[in-house]
């Protein structure tokens, strides 16, 4: 009987100090506000391909004009990453040689963009009855004169030979 | 017998006859009479075939007692009635060197005889006569001019076709050839008006075959009174041709004066009105290389003295305007230097034989800046030294000149043309010219302060009021023009610059040139090289410093994208005419700001109300997340080639980082390794 009577006022004690007491405090935030690092791609696509048709019909371009705006872009990015550079013949040529399949496709890239700038001097020289390397070198100085600032360019040194350095500016 | 008695005889007979007997005399008169008229008759039907069948030694023979100088050949010489004598194959000789001065095919000529008995011929009519006048001509013609053939008249005088020939009159004096025709009724009145037509009139200096001066129409008009006495001719009216400014022209007016020419049958002429239209002036170079200059006279010149051009008439100022005057590349006859839309010249003859020029004004001239530019003033400067070493005549002079509404137009290897915003204007006094095909100016033209829109370009400037630096040919090594113009504002596009500038050096390769002005609270500066190549290729970069990409931003992307803060950037791009090809870039911030994607706001307002608590509030803290960021560092690169390439923007600030990749295609084609993701 003594037992049980103390099991209720034990319990009764617990209960009432329970009562007493607060919640406890859950500290949810950070010693530092929370980072987000977010990276994201967006990808725009032209769809409005009249203009391109039209341009394409209405200038006398051949499939070669058409496929070297089709590489433009990666050259491009070839020469933003110094892989290529502008020779003095008016093509191309590889500068750095990566290996495995993406120096592959910048040996394909670079060799199909010559062949069809191979084909335009050609046709220029035999338009404006010039020899075919009067005309490369036109169209080196050409396209070194529109080459911009970093990007390589083969020049000639004061020692006669010729030189690959990058563009300056102004 | 005797003659007193056959009188008594004869008187006995008659006395003694019968009434009958006296008719028979009578009669006999009569016959007699008949017999005379038929033999006066028949003396004159012989005597009329005699002279018809002899009407060419007739004519041989007036020929030779009215020209004792010349030969006659006459090929047949008839009589057509009614009052129609008709020749055939005419040539009238030299007597002395055999020069032929007409050649007449055919001539006719119709009289009445009443006409005959005035001293009147009804019509006169030649047929594809060729008239050769020389000073020989003047010597076998009798002397006193129309004395006694100018008694008779001719109601008509008719040519279908004339080709008439004119030298020989010295060295310094031009052959004129020209075919001609008229139909003059010839009127009893001398003052009345007579009308001439010629064409294709040609002159040229001895030895040289080709014509300086070429009148495609000339009509001239003059009474019988100022032809015969007065030495008058009421005016001439020319209707296009052309005419060469030079050596030939030159050595025309280095000659005598004509009124020192004692038999120059020109001496004394004058024409009251001469009116030219459309002719066409061209000045001579020679040189392979030389520029053609062109331009057309439409001017009235009045009281031309012929034999006194240089004096009588030299001291009267004569206006000319000029349209379309065109200075062509001396390498290419299709591609321009200068062209000017209307010149006006003030000039006397006097002046132009010393080669002065009062004055000129030239209206909307434009100077086509290329490398035909420089290669023509290459050959001016070389053409000037050249002068130099072996000098002839005096070089031209110009009064005054003055230029208005001046264009300056970029022109490519192609056929591209791009004009130049801007205006100009100058007037200088006393330039000499070494000649009018190698100008030699040095002046500033003045830039006036206007507001110029050019809607193709979709652009809009402000100029300042200044000058430019104009130098032609341009002196010692100095092969380019040099200007500088100020803006007071430039507007392209939505953009806007403000106090700014543009310098521009021309040379054969190209135009570079660099520019500045205040914009978006900063400054921009850049430069272009514009290549003379075919479709127009050019390169140009601008930089910024300091410019407030609040400002700037709201002008690109308004209510959609903001950042804030000072921005340096720097662009490249490579471009052909107005078509940008390739555009690389990068930008950085200077100080801290703020990301704002204005655009996402839209997507806030719009989150679906089905969606789930936690899903709309999950795309809230994101979105949110996303539209705002503070930075204290931003950065980033771009390139774009033909429509396709990739912008990236990397920020970084308290909060994290936000890295931002866009990619531009150009289409939904796989290919191309650039596209791919890392």
């Amino acid at each position: 009987m003594e037992t049980k009577t103390m099991k209720i006022f034990c319990a009764t004690t617990a209960l009432a100090l329970l009562a007493g007491c607060s919640a406890p405090t859950v500290n949810l935030s950070t010693a530092e506000p929370i980072k987000v690092d977010i990276s994201m791609r967006l990808d725009v696509y032209n769809h409005n391909k009249e203009t391109g048709t039209k341009e394409a019909a209405a200038s006398p371009a051949s499939d070669s004009e058409a496929r070297r705006r089709n590489r433009m872009a990666d050259i491009q990015n070839f020469k933003n990453s110094r892989l290529v550079g502008e020779g003095r013949d008016g093509l191309l040529s590889v500068r750095v040689d990566t290996p495995g399949d993406a120096g592959d496709y910048v040996r394909k890239t670079v060799a199909a963009e010559n062949e069809d700038r191979m084909a335009l001097m050609k046709a220029i020289a035999e338009k404006g009855r010039k020899s075919l390397p009067a005309v490369q070198a036109e169209q080196a100085s050409l396209w070194q004169k529109r080459s911009f600032e970093g990007e390589l360019i083969e020049v000639s040194s004061p020692e006669g030979t010729f030189v690959w350095v990058p563009k300056s500016g102004r | 017998m005797r003659l007193s008695e056959w009188r008594s005889s004869r008187a006995h007979s008659l006395t003694t006859l019968s009434p009958e007997s006296k008719v028979l005399p009578r009669r006999r008169w009569l016959k007699r009479l008949a017999v005379f008229l038929a033999v006066v008759f028949l003396l004159l039907g012989v005597a009329l075939v005699v002279l018809t069948r002899n009407l060419t030694n007739i004519a041989r023979w007036a020929v030779r007692r009215s020209l004792p100088a010349a030969t006659a050949e006459i090929g047949d010489v008839r009589y057509e009635a009614p009052g129609r004598l008709v020749a055939n194959e005419f040539i009238l000789r030299d007597r002395l060197c055999g020069v032929e001065f007409l050649h007449l095919d055919s001539g006719s000529l119709v009289f009445a005889f009443d006409d005959l008995r005035r001293r009147q011929l009804g019509e006169i009519r030649f047929v594809n006569p060729k008239i050769r006048i020389t000073p020989d001509l003047f010597r076998i013609l009798p002397s006193g001019g129309g004395g006694r053939s100018s008694s008779w008249a001719a109601r008509r005088i008719v040519c279908d076709y004339a080709e008439i020939l004119c030298e020989g009159f010295g060295p310094t004096s031009p052959s004129v050839s020209m075919k001609c025709a008229f139909d003059w009724l010839w009127p009893s009145d001398p003052r009345s008006p007579l009308v001439l037509t010629a064409w294709d009139v040609r002159a040229s200096t001895p030895g040289n075959p080709d014509a300086f001066l070429v009148l495609d129409r000339v009509e001239l008009r003059f009474t019988r009174q100022g032809i015969l006495t007065d030495h008058d001719i009421a005016g001439v009216e020319v209707d296009g041709g052309r005419l060469v400014l030079g050596d030939a022209l030159q050595q025309v007016f280095s000659g005598p004066a004509a009124a020192s020419q004692p038999a120059n049958p020109a001496a004394s002429w004058i024409i009251r009105k001469l009116d030219l239209q459309g002719l066409g002036v061209r000045l001579e170079d020679k040189r392979e290389t030389a520029a053609n200059i062109s331009f057309q006279i439409n001017t009235t010149l009045t009281n031309l003295s012929l034999s006194q051009a240089a004096s009588a008439i030299g001291g009267e100022e004569q206006s000319v305007e000029i349209a379309d005057v065109e200075i062509l590349s001396p390498y290419d006859p299709f591609t321009k230097v200068l062209t000017m839309r209307r010149v006006f010249l003030r000039f006397t003859l006097g002046g132009l034989l010393h080669n002065e020029l009062a004055g000129i004004t030239i209206l909307q001239p434009s100077i086509h800046v290329g490398p035909d530019l420089f290669w023509y003033m290459e050959d001016a400067q070389n053409r000037i030294a050249g002068k130099k070493s072996g000098s002839s005549g005096p070089p031209w002079k110009i009064g005054m000149l003055k230029v208005d509404e001046g264009r300056l137009v970029i022109g490519s290897g192609g056929r591209a043309k791009y004009g130049l915003p801007l205006n100009f204007y100058a007037a200088v006094q006393d330039i000499a010219l070494d000649n009018l095909a190698t100008l030699k100016l040095r002046t500033a033209f003045e830039i006036p302060a206007q507001t110029t829109d050019f809607p193709s370009y979709q652009l809009e400037v402000s100029t300042k009021e200044g000058d430019l630096q104009f130098a032609y040919p341009p002196e010692k090594n100095e092969n380019n023009l040099v200007g500088k113009i100020f803006f007071d504002r430039i507007r392209w596009r939505q953009y806007e610059a403000a106090d700014a500038w543009l310098s521009a050096t021309f040379d054969r390769g190209g135009i570079n040139g660099d520019f500045g002005g205040r914009a978006y609270r900063g400054y921009v500066s850049g430069g272009f090289s514009f290549l003379f190549e075919d479709e127009a290729p050019w390169i140009g970069w601008l930089s910024g410093n300091k410019v407030d990409l609040k400002r700037l931003t709201d002008v690109i992307a308004p209510q959609n994208f903001r950042m804030t803060g000072p921005l340096d950037f720097k662009l490249q791009m490579d471009a052909f005419g107005r078509r940008i090809q390739r555009v690389k870039g990068k930008f950085d911030t200077l100080k801290p700001g703020r990301m704002k994607i204005g655009k996402l706001d839209d997507f806030l307002a719009n989150i679906p109300d089905t969606w789930s608590n936690l899903k709309k509030s999950g795309t809230r803290v994101a979105l949110e997340a996303l539209r705002d960021f503070d930075y204290t560092k931003a950065g980033g690169d771009l390139w774009f080639v033909d429509n396709q390439g990739i912008l990236g923007l990397k920020l970084q600030g308290p909060l994290g980082s936000r890295s931002f990749e866009v990619v531009l295609h150009a289409d939904e084609s796989p290919e191309g390794r650039w596209k791919q993701k890392p």
